[in-house]
């Protein structure tokens, strides 16, 4: 009894902005409910509509894509960075915290920037590009062209996101025990051996943790292209989240885009298991 | 040597990093003309307050949107 008035608090939270919202989404997805009309029973239809849906996998295909570029960028990116910048010296200290300095605005402010940046007549990217002479005429980035979206958005991303996985690779790599660094170099290890016979290997776990959030933040991705891109051209830049957005609100079906969500949740459910599974076997 | 090597490394970091921040900075403080100038200017030719005069008239005022969402109602 007494246990239980001590997660009493917790536990609240959780049924109210987690497991109640949860359980509404549930039902809201076996409804055919536009927000003006009663919600209808219709069972499963939503799920079946959603496997018929081409836009719905064309749109799961775009996420898979624009994850699967930009987690290795993040985590390669941070983890580099991380090795040039783990010593604790005023340079390194300071770019560290110049790196980091754009995880601490939202993500939206920072797709409204780039946006800015990447605009074709008054963006500064382009003026950079032109005056460097890598590009002789302006670029239409976002919108037209469905990759030179994405890789401007990608851009956008690293620059707001990889100060995230550097704090968290560097924390890691500072709390390798002294003594075991000391005994390589004894040994006569050089920096490559270092790096990856006991760096990497002792900060494995770290690694698998930042994949795991930037994976689940990627298949997420929704801010900076409903600011930057809005799917086009064609909802070719639309993400699944933007998707299940796009049904949901603006064409008022809210039951399917509660299914979509669903759909989206278990998939995301069962990557985080096997990836906790892969996890727990290293026993890093 | 190496020294050098790893300063000239983060400068180059710390500038690809800050440049965003620095333009949006400078942008804020062209005049509204020269802010929507194309093709754009690195370095405002006159500094101005304009925009930050603006945001106290711009739609409801920058006040209201804090208060409001501190308060839950109507500022």
């Amino acid at each position: 009894m007494v246990g239980l008035a001590y997660v009493g608090p917790a536990l609240l939270f959780v049924l109210v902005f987690t497991v109640y919202p949860l359980v509404r989404m549930a039902w809201m997805s076996l409804h055919n409910w536009s927000l003006i009309t009663p919600p209808r029973w219709v069972g499963l239809d939503n799920y079946t509509r959603a496997f018929d849906d081409r836009q719905f996998w064309v749109s799961i295909r775009f996420t898979m894509e624009y994850t699967l570029v930009v987690t290795p960028l993040l985590i390669v990116g941070g983890y580099l960075l991380a090795l040039l910048l783990a010593r604790n010296t005023p340079v390194r200290r300071l770019t560290r915290t110049v790196v980091f300095t754009p995880v601490v605005i939202g993500l939206g402010v920072s797709s409204l920037l780039w946006y800015w940046l990447f605009s074709a007549d008054f963006g500064l990217v382009n003026k950079v590009l032109l005056d460097l002479g890598v590009i002789s005429d302006p670029v239409v980035w976002l919108g037209v062209d469905a990759d030179r979206s994405n890789l401007a958005i990608i851009a956008s991303v690293v620059w707001k996101v990889i100060g995230f996985g550097m704090i968290l690779f560097v924390g890691a790599i500072q709390a390798i025990p002294t003594d075991i660094t000391e005994a390589s170099l004894v040994d006569g290890a050089n920096a490559r051996q270092r790096v990856t016979r006991i760096i990497l290997p002792l900060t494995l776990r770290t690694v698998l943790l930042v994949t795991l959030l930037s994976v689940i933040g990627s298949l997420l991705a929704f801010d900076q292209f409903y600011i930057m891109t809005a799917g086009q051209p064609q909802n070719e830049t639309a993400t699944s989240v933007f998707f299940v957005y796009l049904n949901s609100f603006p064409y008022l079906r809210l039951g399917y885009g509660a299914a979509l969500s669903m759909l989206l949740a278990l998939g995301i459910l069962a990557f985080t298991v096997v990836q906790l599974l892969l996890t727990r076997r290293s026993h890093a | 040597m190496r020294r050098y090597l790893v300063a000239a490394v983060c400068l180059a970091i710390v500038t690809v990093m800050l440049l965003p921040l620095v333009f949006s900075v400078l942008a804020s403080l062209k005049p509204t003309a020269e802010a929507a100038a194309s093709p754009p200017t690195y370095w405002p030719d006159a500094f101005s307050l304009d925009s930050y005069q603006r945001l106290w008239t711009y739609q409801q005022g920058l006040p209201t949107y804090p208060c409001s969402t501190a308060s839950g109602r109507r500022c």
